[in-house]
């Protein structure tokens, strides 16, 4: 590998993107027209939005004081407000009792009919507040069929509400309000009681009441102040020193609290923390997206790649020597986007000034810690996509190929983008190590750091970590296409459905190809999607009980989605269907290994799995459900074998280290074909704890499938390893009671723990056996069975 | 300088299965010697020649170049030839200067070598007009040109054209066959393929005919005139071809019929 080539093969690629108008659009050009463009739009939007005028019903308006004067005409009085158009169009007031000066005659139908919904509403918030005293968090209150049930009626009357809210003053509020500022007694400072308490409905889901309810709020809050300071100037004390007055409960529609000002902060990061990293992860896929399909696909497209492979740089170094190109575009794309958005937001906020004529959202800035965070953050997030994408574009032949093949890229990208964003789903152990969700999740805590409950620098470094190692494993196989002659120079073809089969049944091998060892895992997955719902309906008859429905589905499962497909692939498109499944006698080293080994190692898994629970998350109780019926200590133990370890240790065996490891292990590459087969082996299994297992057992069972080249101490080792399992649950716990046996393992609650002594035996035997499965040779090497003898190299006389 | 030794390289191909594209090719060329590889389209000339620059390894065979092997050492072998074909495109987004300095800088050229050598170059090939011009806009000639000198500015012992003069006008093949002969001159071993026989007769000291991935005869011009009793290049080149499929066809006529 030599430095030199790769920058200059990298100095090239970017003069070359730097000279294509489309990247330096879709890099430069496009966010910096697209946020302001939109940010003028959101604007007038929103200017538009907030001059609507809003409807509030008052009731019970003929309750309110005469001075201080709270309502002129059909509006607040104008000193309620500090903008003088929010005063002109700010809310308009329905009156339950007109002014005087109006003809009581004229009020129409409609109106009368708003006012009747409105005391209805009122009613209801007040009944609902005799149970729950004013309460108005959730955890206090006890949640009462009867509370629930009203609290429905409130938001379905809500829903059935024309105007935007209602403030209702009881009978008396005048007379209170007159000898609270009247009194110069201070005893009578006591707040108002509950049943002259003003009384607001509004509902925060609908916008529009929502911003009606903030205008309102500020007009009570003035009011209320004015109150004070005349109580205050008759006290002698200054107003703000007084107890507040209304403490007023408004009821939220929808919900059961009312938006308190704490929560502002939280909520505009809210917007933040989804905005950002979302635009994040898409814009570096996208950055990255049209210069690996420029530098791989156009490359071919364009007649030049051969050009380049002749040059004496290596294929590791143009790769890299791209990927870094590709990398560079993907971070300046971001990047761009980022500032271009956070500075168009920034404005914004800067002009609306204060939060409440943007209507719900408020701008403020997350802090610019966060942005140098998320860009250090975000350089392995672009590494992977950008290897990925080279992958995938040096495997297109024409750049509108390519574009199909990263397309399914985008689409799954974003579908975890939005996972990650959905609210509930927080930093854990287990998701921090998911490719992209990891990521994602990191970046939106860290814009809601401040307030946010996690801690989240413990995630940072196996969130990094596991990021660079998937961009890592991304940027090999990226090397691994440009290894591949028939990527490189792929003819266009037409496809042809028919030849293709024919030529699949016609040109047979006698191993599978990689291609199709993976077409049997994807055929594997797709039944066991289809067949969840099968299951279900076999689990949901009631004339099959529970653990007989359990053992039929797994049986099923086990032949029909798990075995066929590669059975009949094997049968179909191979030569040689003895060698593709290994079907031939091992030597009885490997036989004894098979069934010793496995005894050797469940301890050491089994133990493993107790120290790593806290990182998988928590088992669905449906599954837990389901499974329960199996500790039944009626059900015969011979089915439980049959089920949990004889099937699944012939079906899975002939499927993963028959059809699939074949598929990856004929071009020699071992320990690759090893590792993808115990991979997907693991995917198999569908739950996290599972799946891991799944994986180092298949990292075991390969090993010992390539070295014997049979596939018998497979299946021996999968069927003593799960009988195992099976039989450890139905040891009566008193056995583990009593010497020699509580030597071995002790069982309490968390279940069995075996001793000290037994995992250094277990590590030194299962260690001695992998060591010696390393060091050893293949029985059956490919090149020993190879059916065309290699050709001669003659020389022929010219 | 170039030994090949039963050079074998098979395709799966979904239309026809198994293709061996070249079947067990042996020859040698030396240093200061034109060889010319004859055949038809899809003879297997391309392939041949793609295994010698490593851009494809052979499935089985032996191929020397300048005393590396072709899968051993493939980086010092693609140090050591200048290759060009019908695949090995011009930059669009470079230009005819900025394209051969690239190269030369990839070969690890020293600077001022490769800028005296590229002014040098760009003279005797006439390209001084178009220096500056981006591969987008240059002409079929022009980028010929720049292919050309992207071959020879790391002066390489061997040079490998496949087809060099397809698609030229007469004045800028001229010039291609041209640049060949003074490539023999300075010593270098050339290997070209081509269908066209004036070229052949002008230019090549040895030749083989190639068809259906196998020679089918080599040898100087004469010694296969004279092999057989052919003066006429183009004639014999003809004859030998129309044979080989005549035999190949009963051949297969053959096996199938029992």
């Amino acid at each position: 590998m030599q430095r030199r080539n790769v920058g200059l093969i990298f100095a090239r690629e970017i003069r070359d993107q730097f000279r294509d108008r489309r990247t330096l659009f879709m890099m430069l050009v496009l966010p910096i027209l697209l946020y302001p463009g939109m940010g003028v739009g959101m604007l007038q939007m929103t200017v538009l939005f907030s001059n609507q005028e809003r409807e509030a019903v008052i009731l019970g308006n003929e309750n309110l004081p005469e001075t201080p004067l709270l309502i002129e005409g059909e509006r607040f009085d104008k000193r309620f407000f500090t903008k003088d158009s929010e005063a002109a169009h700010g809310l308009r007031l329905i009156l339950e009792t007109p002014p005087s000066n109006t003809d009581q005659e004229e009020t129409d139908l409609d109106q009368r009919d708003l006012i009747l919904k409105a005391h209805q509403l009122v009613e209801l918030v007040r009944q609902k507040h005799k149970i729950d005293q004013w309460e108005k968090t959730e955890d206090e209150v006890e949640e009462t069929p009867e509370l629930v049930q009203l609290e429905n009626e409130l938001a379905a009357a809500f829903a059935a509400f024309p105007a935007d809210l209602v403030i209702y003053f009881p009978p008396g509020f005048d007379q209170f309000i007159n000898e609270y500022l009247s009194s110069d007694r201070p005893a009578d400072n006591a707040a108002i009681t509950d049943d002259l308490r003003p009384v607001v409905v509004y509902s925060g889901a609908d916008e529009s009441s929502q911003i009606a309810y903030r205008q309102l709020a500020s007009v009570l809050g003035q009011y209320e102040r004015e109150l004070l300071q005349k109580r205050g100037e008759n006290l002698n004390i200054p107003g703000p020193f007084l107890q507040p007055l209304f403490e007023r409960r408004d009821y939220d529609g929808d919900r059961h609290n009312v938006e308190d000002a704490a929560m502002e902060a939280q909520h505009s990061a809210n917007i933040w923390s989804r905005f950002f990293p979302t635009l994040l992860i898409l814009m570096t896929l996208t950055g990255a997206f049209y210069p690996s399909i420029d530098l791989g696909a156009g490359e071919k497209e364009r007649g030049t790649m051969e050009t380049l492979l002749i040059s004496p740089a290596a294929r590791s170094e143009i790769v890299l020597g791209k990927f870094f190109t590709i990398l560079l575009f993907s971070i300046m794309t971001a990047m761009f986007n980022i500032i271009s958005m956070g500075l168009t937001a920034f404005y914004m906020a800067s002009m609306t000034g204060d939060s409440q004529s943007m209507g719900m959202i408020n701008l403020t800035l997350p802090p610019i810690s966060s942005f140098i965070a998320m860009s250090i953050m975000m350089i392995p997030l672009a590494a992977m996509f950008s290897a990925m994408s080279l992958a995938l574009a040096t495997f297109a032949k024409s750049t509108k190929e390519g574009q199909y093949y990263l397309t399914p890229l985008m689409i799954v990208v974003m579908g975890l983008t939005i996972f990650c964003m959905s609210p509930g789903v927080d930093l854990t152990p287990f998701n921090s190590v998911i490719p992209v969700v990891g990521l994602g999740l990191l970046l939106k805590n860290l814009i809601l750091s401040p307030i946010s409950d996690v801690d989240i620098y413990v995630y940072v470094l196996p969130v990094l970590l596991t990021s660079i190692g998937y961009s890592m494993i991304a940027l090999w196989w990226a090397i691994e296409q440009f290894h591949r002659e028939e990527v490189l120079f792929r003819e266009s073809e037409r496809l042809d459905l028919k030849l293709w089969i024919q030529h699949l049944l016609r040109d047979k091998e006698p191993l599978p190809t990689t291609g199709e060892a993976i077409v049997c895992f994807l055929t594997i997955m797709l039944l066991q999607f289809l067949s969840f719902g099968l299951f279900q309906g076999l689990f949901s008859d009631p004339n099959i009980s529970p653990a007989d429905a359990i053992l039929q589905a797994l049986s099923l499962q086990q032949v029909v989605i798990i075995a066929s497909p590669g059975l009949f692939m094997g049968l179909l498109i191979t030569s040689s269907v003895r060698r593709t499944f290994r079907l031939r006698m091992a030597r009885p080293k490997w036989i004894g290994m098979g069934i010793v080994l496995p005894i050797l190692l469940l301890p050491l898994a089994m133990t493993l799995q107790t120290y790593l629970q806290w990182f998988f998350p928590e088992l669905p109780d449906r599954i837990k459900e389901t499974l329960a019926p199996m500790s039944d200590p009626d059900l015969s133990v011979f089915k439980l074998l049959a089920v949990f370890a004889l099937l699944p240790a012939i079906c899975e065996e002939l499927a993963f280290r028959g059809f699939i490891l074949s598929g990856f292990s004929r071009n020699g590459r071992t320990g690759v074909a090893i590792v993808f087969s115990a991979l997907l082996f693991g995917v198999m299994h569908m739950i996290p704890q599972q799946v891991f297992n799944a994986f180092l057992l298949g990292l075991v069972l390969g090993l010992l499938a390539l070295r014997s080249g049979s596939i018998i101490p497979g299946v021996l080792f999968h069927f003593v390893n799960n009988a195992m399992g099976v039989l450890a649950e139905r040891i009566p716990v008193e056995t583990f009671q009593s010497r020699p046996v509580n030597w071995i393992a002790t069982v309490d609650q968390q279940g069995l723990h075996f001793s000290i002594l037994t995992l250094i035996i277990c590590l030194a035997g299962g260690g001695a056996c992998i060591w010696h499965l390393i060091q050893s040779t293949n029985d059956i090497s490919p090149a020993l069975e190879e059916e065309i003898p290699p050709t001669p190299l003659a020389v022929s006389e010219g | 300088m170039i030994d090949v030794a039963g050079l074998t390289k098979t395709f799966s191909d979904v239309r026809r299965g198994e293709v061996e594209a070249l079947k067990n090719v042996s020859f040698t060329a030396k240093a200061g010697e034109i060889f010319g590889l004859l055949g038809p389209n899809g003879a297997g000339k391309t392939t041949c020649l793609r295994l010698l620059s490593t851009v494809l390894r052979p499935t089985a065979g032996r191929a020397e170049i300048a005393g590396f092997d072709v899968v051993k050492n493939p980086e010092q072998v693609r140090a050591h030839i200048g290759f060009m074909s019908g695949n090995t495109g011009v930059y669009d987004r470079m230009s005819a200067w900025e394209m051969v300095e690239y190269f030369g800088r990839l070969y690890g050229v020293e600077e001022s070598v490769r800028a005296t050598r590229q002014e040098e170059i760009f003279g005797t090939l006439q390209m001084d007009d178009f220096r500056d011009i981006l591969g987008s806009k240059m002409s079929t000639g022009m980028k010929q040109k720049v292919s050309i000198a992207r071959t020879l500015i790391h002066d390489p012992p061997v040079l490998i054209f496949d087809e060099p003069t397809s698609g030229l006008d007469v004045l800028v093949a001229r010039s291609v066959i041209d640049a060949i002969e003074r490539l023999r001159e300075q010593g270098k071993c050339v290997i070209f393929s081509t269908h066209i026989m004036r070229e052949v007769e002008r230019l090549c000291d040895e030749v083989a005919v190639i068809d259906q991935g196998e020679i089918l005869a080599a040898g100087t011009l004469d010694e296969l005139r004279e092999q057989y009793q052919q003066p006429d290049v183009e004639e014999l080149f003809y004859q030998l071809i129309a044979d080989n499929r005549a035999n190949t066809a009963s051949a297969k006529s053959g096996e199938n019929s029992p």
